[in-house]
């Protein structure tokens, strides 16, 4: 496949900020599946899938 | 410039209220994903690849929470086709096929490794969509002028490179 260097540049920054967005998305997940104070949520989840 | 049209964007104020938004409209999508017989880490496998979805296209609906439902059902069909009749899916929902990188993950490594300030900035600009001046702010710019002139800068410094460590570039192509 020929790709051109905007192009190839375009899709770095992209995936870049992509990976970024998903280490956000799974701290906030590990938090809410953790912290104390949302017990309630987790239970709510886990419930879903007994 | 063809940078400026070429990505897809996220909503900066959504960015900003992420963990409401995820903890708003998770329990929506586990519920979806259970009912068709997925486990907890499924739903949140689908719900994160909805996510990114949907800050992607930009768009911003009334219901956040139900669009975001509408894309991980999308998901879950593009995954499960025997599932396809069992799932009502909305068909003002268009998911893209995900682009492949056209250079090896080595590369991507090196890039990421000797160009992690730069990747920074341009993420905030194209990615997050953040304004200049926020940018200045967030990155101890002077000012959104600064901030713009690093931009341009930081892109030359990438396609530079990105030129120079492909020079062999059909070697780097996984």
């Amino acid at each position: 496949m020929k790709t051109s260097l905007n192009e190839t540049v375009l899709l770095i920054v992209k995936y870049y900020g992509r990976k970024k967005l998903r280490a956000r998305l799974e701290s906030i997940h590990e938090n809410l599946f953790t912290d104390p104070v949302k017990i309630s949520f987790r239970e709510r989840i886990l419930r879903m899938f007994q | 410039m063809v940078v400026e049209n070429a990505l897809s964007l996220a909503s900066p104020d959504i960015l900003e209220d992420l963990p409401g938004l995820y903890e708003e409209t998770f329990p929506a999508v586990a519920s979806f994903v259970s009912k068709m017989g997925g486990s907890v880490d499924d739903a949140k496998d689908i719900f994160h690849d909805a996510m990114v979805i949907f800050f992607e296209k930009n768009i911003r609906p009334d219901n956040p929470g139900a669009y975001i439902l509408g894309i991980a059902k999308h998901l879950w069909v593009r995954k499960y086709h025997h599932d396809k009749h069992r799932v009502e899916l909305d068909n003002n929902i268009v998911i893209p096929e995900d682009e492949k990188l056209p250079i090896s993950t080595k590369l991507l490594r090196l890039i990421e490794i000797s160009g992690k300030t730069c990747l920074e900035l341009l993420q905030a600009f194209y990615y997050q969509r953040l304004s200049p001046e926020r940018i200045a702010n967030v990155f101890n710019y002077s000012n959104a002028h600064s901030a713009t002139v690093q931009k341009f800068k930081c892109l030359e410094k990438l396609r530079n490179t990105v030129k120079q460590k492909s020079l062999g570039y059909e070697d780097f192509v996984e």
